[in-house]
Order: C-alpha cells, then sequence, then structure tokens
C-alpha cells in the first residue's frame, strides 16, 4: 500500500504549514461556498476550488464568464466536464473524465453557473 | 481448495455418467481459433466470461494448443467467449458459448494497443535512472501509462496551444501535481495532514516527474507495435486462469487461499473488511472487523488458527478465523508511543506466518523504520530501529520481510533507498546490510527458499536479485524480459522449486527457475492486471494473487484470481 509518492508525503508532513487564510475574491458572490456533493463525489476538487485558483480557474470565474448565457453555457460546461481540453484558461488542457455521465455533467455544470447571478438585461 | 477441486472432478464425472445414462450428449464449450485462411493461433488466450446470474468465476481463460485448439470444463458457465494475443485482434466481437465447437477468427494487427500491457509504451524509454525514477515514482500507485495517461497525451497531440516541449511540460507538470494531491490524501486517510487551501499541492516537486514523462512519453500513445514478452510462454493447453469479481466499492489488495476449504481471502484496504470469496460459485461475502477505528487490512498471510492481515491504518494487526468467521486485534504502539505501521509480517518458505524461536510474529514497521515483534499470546510488543545507512539516510521505507529457515533471522529490505538486511531474533542484533547500487532499484516484496536463498523484486529496475543468506552472497541479479514490468513481489513455490514474480506494470506473472536460472512468462487475460504477492496453495499447487487496483480513479479490475499453471500430472488435485 505504501508508495513512493505516498510515504514521501508522509515523511514531509511535519514540514507541511497549513496557512488557512485563503484571499477573498472581490466577486459577486455574497460568502464562500462549499463545494458541491456531486462535485466533491467526481474529484473536481483536485484541479479546482470555489474561489482560488488550483490547477485550473475558480469556479467561481468560470460562473462570472458564462453568466450571460446560463443556458448555453451548461451545455457547453457539461461537455467540457467530459472531454476535457483546453480553450479559455491557459495552456494546459483539462484532462477528460468519461467516467462522469452526461446528466451528472450538467449537474455540476448548473451548481458552477449559480456561484454568479444571472447578467443583468442590457 | 482441495475440496473444491475434487467436488469439481466428482462433478464432472457425475454429469458425464448422467449424460451417458441419458443419452444425452454433453459438451464442453470448446473451438478453435485461427486466423482468416484457417491456420491456428497457438498460446492464445481465450476468456470465458460468466453470462449475469450464472454461477462461477467471473471469468475463465484457457489458452490454445498447437492446434489452435481450446476446451473449458465441462462445468463452465455459459457466457461470452474474447481471444487475446499479441499481434492478432478478434474479429467478431461477441462470441457466445455453444454446445458445438465454436470457431473464433482473428485478423494481425500490428497496433497492439489496448493487447499489450502498459509497460510496452516504455519499450523505448531505455534510460535505465530515468526508468527506474518514473516506474518508482507513478507505478507505485497506477500503471504507466495507464489508459487516463495515454488518453491524456492524445488530448495534448490534439491541442494546438501543447504543440512545444515547452507547454507539454507544463501540462505533465499539472497532472503530477494533481496526482500528488490524490496520494497525499489517500495516504491521509492513514492520519496525516492532508495539504490544502493554499498549500494544496505542496506535497512534493511535481517537476522531475513531469521532466520524465515529456521524456517517456512521446507522440498521441494511440498505437503501440512491437513489444514481445521476451521469454518463452509456460502455458500449456492444460492452463487455467480463474478471475473473480469483488463488487465495487472495493480497494482489493492482497488475495490468500486458505488450507482445506473452497475459499479465497481477500483484503479491502479501504475499509475493515476481509472479502470471502467461494471459488465454486463466485459468491462473494464481506467480513467485517469490529471496531470504530479504521484499519484498512492490505497484506495477508495465512498461518495456524486463521488468515493473519496488516493494516494500513496504523498500530493493529488481525487474524481472521475462517471457521468462526470471528477476528482478533492486536494493539501494537505502545502507549504514548508513535503510531507503529506495519507492511509485512514474518512468514516460512510455505509463505505460512511463521514465528521466531520465542514465539514472536517479527513485523516490518514502515513509518518508523524499524523491525518490530508481536507476541500474540501475551499480546507484548517491542521495536528495534534500523541503523541508518551512510549516504542514504530519510525516507528508508523498510517494507518486505521474510523469515529464515531457522527460524532466527529476519530479512527486511527498504524500498526508499535499496537496500536490505537482517536481524537475529536470539541477540536482538542487527547484522547483514547490502545495498544495490541503484538507490531507485526499488526493492519490494521478498521470500526466502527452503535452502536460505532469499528473492527480492527490484521494482524500479525490473530485475531479480536472489541472495544467498548462508554462504552471505549474491547468486546474481537478474534481468526480467520487461525492464518496465515493475515487479512488486518474489514469491518462492515449494512444490516447484521456482520463484513467481508478480508485475504491477506488464500484466504477467514471471517464473524464474533456479536450476536452469532461466525465465518464462504467465500471461495474464486483462489489461491493467496491477498484481499484488503470489501465493502458492500448498495442497493443489495453485497460484491465487489479484488486481490490487487501489486508488478510486484507477478504473482497472479489482479481482482475486486462482490459477493452474497447467504445468502438473493431471490427477485429481488438478482442474480442467
Amino acid at each position: 500500500m505504501s508508495t513512493a509518492v505516498g510515504m514521501r508525503l508522509r515523511c514531509c508532513r511535519a514540514l507541511i504549514v497549513v496557512v488557512c487564510a485563503l484571499p477573498t475574491l472581490a466577486s459577486a458572490a455574497d460568502a464562500p461556498q462549499s463545494l458541491s456533493p456531486l462535485a466533491a463525489k467526481q474529484h473536481c476538487d483536485e484541479c479546482h476550488a470555489v474561489q482560488e485558483v488550483r490547477i485550473g480557474p475558480s469556479f467561481l470565474a468560470v460562473a462570472l464568464r458564462y453568466q450571460a448565457d446560463r443556458a448555453a453555457a451548461e451545455e457547453r460546461l457539461a461537455r467540457k466536464i467530459i472531454n476535457g481540453g483546453a480553450g479559455n484558461w491557459g495552456n494546459i488542457p483539462m484532462v477528460s473524465n468519461e467516467r462522469v455521465s452526461l446528466e451528472d455533467a450538467r449537474a455540476i455544470a448548473r451548481w458552477i453557473l449559480t456561484l454568479a447571478p444571472p447578467a443583468p438585461a442590457r | 481448495m482441495l475440496l473444491h477441486l475434487t467436488y469439481n472432478r466428482v462433478g464432472r464425472i457425475a454429469l458425464l455418467l448422467a449424460g451417458a445414462l441419458c443419452g444425452v450428449a454433453l459438451a464442453a464449450t470448446q473451438g478453435r481459433v485461427t486466423d482468416l485462411n484457417g491456420t491456428p493461433v497457438t498460446q492464445a488466450m481465450v476468456t470465458l466470461t460468466k453470462a449475469t446470474g450464472v454461477s462461477g468465476a467471473t471469468a475463465t481463460t484457457v489458452f490454445t494448443n498447437e492446434g489452435g485448439d481450446f476446451a473449458f470444463a465441462v462445468d463452465s458457465p455459459t457466457g461470452t467467449l474474447s481471444v487475446r494475443r499479441l499481434g492478432y485482434r478478434q474479429i467478431e466481437r461477441e462470441v457466445k458459448t455453444a454446445n458445438t465447437p465454436v470457431t473464433i477468427l482473428m485478423r494481425p494487427d500490428a497496433n497492439q494497443a489496448g493487447i499489450a500491457p502498459a509497460s510496452a509504451y516504455l519499450q523505448h524509454f531505455n534510460n535505465q535512472a530515468d526508468r527506474e525514477a518514473l516506474v518508482m515514482n507513478c507505478v507505485a500507485c497506477h500503471q504507466m501509462p495507464a489508459p487516463e495517461v495515454r488518453d491524456y497525451a492524445r488530448l495534448l497531440d490534439d491541442t494546438p496551444q501543447t504543440q512545444t516541449h515547452q507547454a507539454r511540460e507544463e501540462a505533465w507538470t499539472a497532472i503530477v501535481k494533481q496526482m500528488n494531491y490524490v496520494s497525499s490524501v489517500e495516504f491521509g486517510r492513514a492520519g496525516g495532514v492532508v495539504p490544502s487551501g493554499d498549500n494544496v499541492y505542496s506535497g512534493g516537486d511535481p517537476a522531475p516527474t513531469a521532466k520524465l514523462l515529456v521524456e517517456a512519453l512521446q507522440g498521441p500513445l494511440r498505437e503501440v507495435r512491437g513489444y514481445q514478452y521476451g521469454a518463452p510462454l509456460i502455458v500449456t493447453s492444460r492452463t487455467t486462469i480463474r478471475e473473480f469479481e469483488v463488487p465495487a466499492p472495493n480497494a482489493v489488495r492482497e488475495a490468500v487461499p486458505f488450507d482445506g476449504t473452497d475459499y479465497l481471502y481477500a483484503a479491502d484496504v479501504s475499509s475493515n473488511r476481509l472479502f470471502r470469496i467461494d471459488t465454486r460459485t463466485g459468491a462473494v461475502k464481506a467480513l467485517t472487523a469490529p471496531g470504530k477505528d479504521p484499519m484498512g487490512p492490505h497484506t495477508l498471510v495465512p498461518g495456524d488458527g486463521g488468515v493473519w492481515a496488516t493494516s494500513f491504518f496504523p498500530n493493529t494487526l488481525m487474524r481472521l478465523d475462517p471457521r468462526t468467521e470471528q477476528f482478533k486485534i492486536w494493539r501494537l504502539n505502545k502507549p504514548r508511543g508513535p503510531p507503529v505501521g506495519v507492511h509485512d509480517i514474518s512468514f516460512d518458505p510455505d509463505h505460512r506466518v511463521v514465528t521466531d524461536r520465542h514465539g514472536r510474529i517479527w513485523f516490518s514497521d514502515i513509518v518508523n523504520n524499524k523491525v518490530g515483534w508481536l507476541d500474540p499470546r501475551s499480546g507484548k510488543t517491542g521495536e528495534f530501529q534500523i541503523p541508518p545507512v551512510p549516504g542514504r539516510t530519510g525516507g528508508e521505507q523498510v517494507y518486505g520481510l521474510a523469515m529464515s529457515p531457522d527460524r532466527v533471522h529476519v530479512w527486511y529490505c527498504q524500498l526508499g533507498i535499496s537496500s536490505f538486511g537482517s536481524f537475529n531474533t536470539e541477540t536482538l542484533k542487527f547484522e547483514q546490510h547490502i545495498e544495490f547500487p541503484s538507490r531507485t532499484a526499488g526493492p519490494r516484496r521478498m521470500s526466502m527458499s527452503d535452502d536460505g536463498v532469499l528473492y527480492l523484486a527490484l521494482y524500479g529496475a525490473g530485475q531479480l536479485a536472489a541472495y544467498d543468506t548462508r554462504s552471505k552472497s549474491m547468486v546474481g541479479i537478474y534481468d526480467l524480459p520487461d525492464r518496465a514490468s515493475a515487479p512488486y513481489a518474489t514469491t518462492w513455490d515449494p512444490l516447484r522449486k521456482v520463484v513467481w514474480i508478480s508485475t504491477s506494470n506488464a500484466d504477467v506473472i514471471y517464473r524464474f527457475d533456479p536450476r536452469t536460472r532461466s525465465i518464462g512468462v504467465l500471461p495474464l487475460p486483462r489489461e491493467r492486471g496491477f498484481l499484488r504477492m503470489v501465493h502458492v496453495d500448498r495442497k493443489s499447487g495453485l497460484l491465487v494473487t489479484s488486481y490490487a487496483n487501489i486508488v478510486e480513479h484507477v478504473r482497472g479490475p479489482r479481482m482475486a484470481l486462482l490459477i493452474d499453471p497447467g504445468d502438473r500430472p493431471a490427477g485429481p488435485e488438478v482442474p480442467r
């Protein structure tokens, strides 16, 4: 069970200083939100957080980018979750997640989009 | 096991008699594997996957003979047939079992994707130090390149932004960061601190591994060609591999036989359970150890009184009594003492738990770089710190353990610094210490022959080391046919006087014959055969092992295997 990486991590733990003060982003969100249970179950947190930049963009930033057209964005994000690929957020392609069903991917996309209010009508 | 084999034979005779009496022709599933010209395809793996709701092994595999013919036992279940052989691809997907002989057609295909193991993609990654580092860093948790890794390589190839060396290195760096985090979550379950917040990716420097990935995984990895097993296949038309799937969710680790029963026992490191697998029906029963604290059984060793299990979560050793299905649990840590993380416990050349001459079971403490003991009668324990190795201090990871035939010397190896040594259980002093030249050779699980030769699987180096503990000399270090195979464990086979070597990355078991110093290959019928240790059932001679894909992300099989190599004379103890 014990692996090279795992044991290295185990050895490093004493050195890890957990810094808890997350930067508060100036955002449309009223309060920090936690990951949805479905996003947690699908391990989205390995690369994304609600407000922090991890390997990929924060969910809040994604929501803000697509707040103008939620309906189209839901489908687009769902496909992105399953197929991965690079696009709007830099050069590192997102991994594909073919194990995630389209239904789950849509539900996660819907949740992401709720993090920002719909854009006001112009 | 013996009961089951006898049962099988009696059952078959009864069926044949019944058939003869009734005048009904009872036919086993049998047939021939050929190419489109009718030329026989030899030594092909023919797998019968049982239909849903039918009793038996999840899948049974036999091999074709020189005429391309194969036959399953008369009492084999109904289901579908599939064939795997390097260099060929099956033409028709769904071939059903039938009462009349079946012909399965194959076409030659130089692209071995989906048939060759993960290690095939590393066959041209020839820098030994780099290959060792890559295997040691990645294959401990999953095959490399696993299908998901190949998917990502294809994505990089298809993406305009990742066409440069630097962009690929950035992308692989991100993946290694993710994997380090996954690893820290997985191992954090054992009580450590999981990085979070701004430090979420602080679990190790991803850059060195990312550089190795860029070098090793060039191109889209859609195809792999030219892979060969590198040594003769040892299979015959009497070889049978039975695979038993354990229903998800689980993280199956080791699987072992238990004398005189029809059951295999498999550890689930994600819980406090052992699974009891009925080899007659395939039925799986979960046996849960009492207590609220997580234990996570992983290494199993049969012994007098039951199946012993070491736990991934520190501080406990447990034993299941298969007759009563009750557990007994021992605590290993002292009050206020450091947590004790047991990896292996002492076993004899028959691969059964063995004590020293004072009734003490010995164990390797991977967390603290110690060897320790438990007297199961009194519950008393003790530990001894392994002396530091000059120039190789830190991250030692004492891993495998084996007891000498005279029950005096405990041998251990250190995965993290590639060394091994012995401890005298009479004088309570450390004795021998030997280092492999490469620090990333990676010795893992060991076993000792009944004449005192210690066999070590060198995970990183893809080699087998044989050390004579009596003459205190290295007999030899042998290259395995596939140096990227990640050999996980050696098992001395007291019946055949050979060594079985399970691999994590090559979907094969190697057989080393010390008399001729030759290696043979037992191929397995499934991708992602991430093997743990092989156990030999001492009554039947059957081999037992498991596909131990533990990490939740890894979509590989979670199965226990029962293998008849088909190398012993047919008789009441050998199934066909």
